[in-house]
């Protein structure tokens, strides 16, 4: 029985959907082993995981504008997060 | 080592990611208190340097509230705080309140799986930088990004009715 292993473009490694007898298995897969190439989506690339190893998450390159703290999001974030910390304990020997 | 200027810096931050990962309002005042008592009591072995102590802060007071959890499974994610428990904001009036926004935020985030919602939590709100968040987690600076990222994401998708771009 063939399997191939290959990358989904999202770093985990799937068997291919058309490996005899394993047929529906990692239907995510799209490509094939040494075929797989980065896949760009957006400010992330996602950077194939050598063929034949597991991984757990994807490996990516997330740009730095990606990462703004103070985006929509971010600013609706801190503003509702804005607490005031209990008052500071007494520090004795 | 200056405690009242590193409470001053860090315990804003840290009282906040508390509440925002999981913790009550009064649960954080109280993890925050101890985690600086411990530290103090450790004084003589740190230098005193803010970054440092930041990441020391936000361990000891990560692994408190483990203990905390394991005690009472206590962890409430959909809480409500309210604002005269907080003390810093103004009465709920509108739907678009900090109170009505730190619920539908704090619900959101327990949607999140743990490991999105730590970085981006630490990220965010503890607003620690990227690296120190990989030597906190024990993964690299890029995996962090990519949770960052991936977290973001989800809660934009979470939180779609509020229109967040």
């Amino acid at each position: 029985m063939e399997i191939n292993l290959n990358s989904n473009g999202f770093g985990n490694i799937g068997i291919g959907r058309d490996a005899p007898g394993v047929n529906g298995v990692g239907a995510e897969a799209e490509t094939k082993g040494a075929e797989a190439k980065p896949v760009s989506r957006g400010a992330v690339t996602f950077t194939n995981a050598p063929t034949g190893l597991a991984s757990a998450e994807p490996v990516a390159d997330v740009s730095d504008a990606a990462l703004n703290r103070d985006d929509a999001l971010g600013k609706l974030v801190s503003s509702a997060f804005n607490l005031p910390p209990p008052p500071m304990p007494a520090f004795a020997d | 080592m200056n405690i009242e200027k590193l409470y001053g810096e860090i315990a804003p931050r840290l009282t906040n990611w508390l509440v925002a990962s999981g913790s009550s309002y009064h649960e954080a005042c109280d993890l925050v208190q101890n985690t600086f008592l411990k530290i103090w009591k450790m004084r003589d072995d740190l230098h005193g340097d803010a970054n440092d102590v930041s990441g020391l802060a936000f361990t000891i007071a990560r692994n408190l509230r483990k203990n905390a959890v394991r005690d009472d499974a206590r962890l409430s994610f959909v809480e409500e705080i309210k604002d005269e428990d907080a003390g810093s904001v103004g009465p709920a009036a509108s739907p678009s309140d900090s109170e009505y926004l730190r619920q539908r935020l704090a619900e959101a985030f327990s949607k999140l799986p743990p490991i999105l919602r730590e970085a981006y939590t630490l990220f965010q709100i503890g607003e620690m930088s990227v690296r120190d968040i990989a030597n906190q987690t024990g993964v690299s600076e890029n995996l962090v990004k990519v949770r960052i990222f991936r977290a973001k994401e989800k809660l934009r998708e979470i939180l779609s009715d509020l229109r967040v771009t």
